[in-house]
C-alpha cells in the first residue's frame, strides 16, 4: 500500500479490533493487536488458564494486561424460576432433527463428514484442520470431559457450539458471570443469544439488573466512544 | 469507574441467533436476516441495557451451501452485509458499540482500513472490526485468489494500524482540513505520505 489514506484520523484512533479464537497463531496476534478477544472455554479452569496465558503474553509486548479485554461466549436460557429456564431450553431443542445437528457440529469442525460415525458411540477424535485449529479439539475435550456420545455432542453444538451454556434464574446465572469476573477467568462475556429478540429482552430485563444491583454493571455509558465504555486506551499514533 | 465492571459484547448472526433452532422459536422473526426494522429492534434492546457491543458475526459466502439438507435448516442464507447494516444501526442508536466482521484474506488491507475509518466517523467513535481470515471454502468459491492460508493474512491487522495513523497524520487532521480550506488550499501532514505499507500477499 503506496498511498496514504482518504479519511482523516477515526475518532478512536483506531476502531477497536476484536479478535477471536484460543489457538496459539490467535493467542500471538491477539495478544499484541487486540483491543477485545473472544473465547469458548466452557469451564472456569480451561478459561483462567487462557486468561493467564494471554494477559501475560501483552506484557512481553509492553502492553497494559487491561488493555485488552478476555470475554468467552455464553449461551443462556433464562426463567424466572429454574424450571422456567428448563422448559425454555428444552422447547427450542425438540425443534431441532439429529441429522441437522450432525450436519452443524461437522460444519463446526471445520467441513468434517460424519455421517460414518455410530451416533450412539462415544464422540471420535477429530484433529484440527486448516479451516478450524481449536474447535475441534474443544469438542473432544468437552466429550471426554462430560462423557458424552457423537449424538449428544451434536445436540449440545446445535445448541451452544462448543460454547459455555448456562440454564438458570437472573440470580443462579449472575452468580457464575462473577464468580468469572472475580476468578479472573473473563473480563466481560459475548453473549450468545439462543433466538431474537425473546432472548436479548430477557438478559436485559433479568439480569443486567442483578448484575446492576451488586455492583458489576453500570447503570449508564460511560462515554459516547466505544474505548471510553470498554475502558480502553485511546492510541497515540 | 469503568475498571471494576463486567463488559458484554453480543454475538449476533445473519440468522440472528445461536441456537439452531431459534428461528423456529414461535416469537422469532422469520425475516429477521435481511430486515433492517428487525435489527433497528435489537440494536435498542440491546442499548436499553447499556451493552457495550452489538458484534455482527459473518461469512461472506454460504456456509454449507453444497449440503441442501442443512440450507433448508437453517436461514443463514438470508444476511446483511455487517458495514451497511452498521451504518444504518448507527443512526438509530446513540451509546453501544458496532462491531463488524471482515475477511483479511478477500478484502486488501486499504479497503479495510477505509471502511473501518470510514465507520468510525459515521458511528462517531463507536466501531469496531472482528479480524478474521477467512479459511472457508465456501467463501473462497467466490473468489480468484482461491483458498488462503489462514496465518498469511492475520498480518494485515498491524498494517492497518499503520494505514489509520499515518494516513492522515495527527489526531487534529480533521480540524486542519476546516482551517486551510478556507485558504482555498488544503495542506497535507508529511506523516501521511511518508508510510508505505507492505502486506504479505498483497502488493
Amino acid at each position: 500500500v503506496k498511498g496514504p489514506l482518504s479519511a482523516s484520523r477515526p475518532p478512536q484512533g483506531h476502531p477497536v479490533i476484536v479478535q477471536a479464537g484460543t489457538s496459539e497463531p490467535a493467542r500471538k496476534l491477539s495478544s499484541r493487536v487486540a483491543d477485545v478477544v473472544f473465547t469458548a472455554q466452557s469451564a472456569i479452569e480451561d478459561a483462567k488458564a487462557f486468561y493467564a496465558d494471554v494477559k501475560a503474553r501483552m506484557q512481553q509486548h509492553g502492553r497494559h494486561p487491561d488493555d485488552m479485554k478476555v470475554m468467552p461466549g455464553v449461551a443462556m436460557y433464562i426463567g424466572r424460576s429454574q424450571q422456567e429456564a428448563e422448559d425454555k431450553f428444552e422447547q427450542l431443542n425438540a425443534l431441532i432433527p439429529a441429522q441437522v445437528a450432525l450436519a452443524r457440529l461437522g460444519k463446526m469442525l471445520g467441513g468434517v463428514d460424519l455421517s460414518g460415525f455410530a451416533l450412539d458411540e462415544p464422540m471420535p477424535d477429530i484433529q484440527g484442520n486448516a479451516a478450524r485449529m481449536s474447535t475441534p479439539q474443544n469438542y473432544v475435550r468437552l466429550a471426554r470431559r462430560d462423557n458424552l456420545t457423537l449424538r449428544q455432542v451434536a445436540m449440545r453444538s446445535a445448541v451452544a457450539k462448543d460454547h459455555w451454556a448456562l440454564i438458570g434464574t437472573p440470580t443462579t446465572i449472575a452468580d457464575h458471570l462473577e464468580q468469572w469476573f472475580v476468578e479472573k477467568a473473563a473480563d466481560g462475556f459475548n453473549l450468545l443469544p439462543p433466538h431474537v429478540p425473546g432472548a436479548l429482552n430477557d438478559f436485559v430485563d433479568l439480569v443486567v439488573p442483578e448484575l446492576q444491583r451488586r455492583g458489576l454493571y453500570r447503570t449508564e455509558y460511560e462515554g459516547a466512544m466505544l474505548r471510553q465504555n470498554l475502558g480502553l486506551p485511546f492510541p497515540n499514533r | 469507574m469503568t475498571k471494576g465492571m463486567m463488559k458484554f459484547a453480543v454475538f449476533m448472526m445473519a440468522d440472528s441467533n445461536y441456537h439452531i433452532a431459534g428461528w423456529r422459536h414461535p416469537e422469532s422473526y422469520a425475516d429477521a436476516g435481511s430486515n433492517i426494522q428487525r435489527w433497528m429492534e435489537f440494536a435498542r434492546i440491546l442499548e436499553r441495557g447499556k451493552l457495550d457491543m452489538l458484534f455482527v458475526a459473518d461469512t461472506i459466502g454460504v456456509p454449507g451451501a453444497s449440503d441442501p439438507q442443512y440450507l433448508t435448516s437453517t436461514p443463514t442464507i438470508d444476511k446483511l452485509e455487517p458495514f451497511t447494516l452498521l451504518a444504518a444501526l448507527s443512526s438509530v442508536t446513540r451509546n453501544i458499540g458496532l462491531v463488524a466482521t471482515s475477511a483479511t484474506a478477500y478484502n486488501e488491507p486499504y479497503f479495510v482500513a477505509r471502511v473501518l475509518a470510514s465507520l468510525d466517523h459515521i458511528t462517531g467513535g463507536r466501531a469496531g472490526w472482528n479480524l478474521v481470515t477467512g479459511g472457508n471454502a465456501e467463501d473462497a468459491a467466490n473468489f480468484s485468489v482461491g483458498t488462503m492460508p489462514r496465518t498469511a493474512t492475520a498480518t494485515s491487522a498491524p498494517r492497518n494500524s499503520s494505514m489509520w495513523s499515518a494516513g492522515c497524520g495527527e489526531a487534529s487532521t480533521a480540524m486542519h482540513f476546516r482551517a486551510t480550506n478556507r485558504r482555498g488550499a488544503i495542506s497535507i501532514p508529511a506523516s501521511s505520505t511518508r508510510s508505505t505499507t507492505r502486506v504479505s500477499i498483497f502488493r
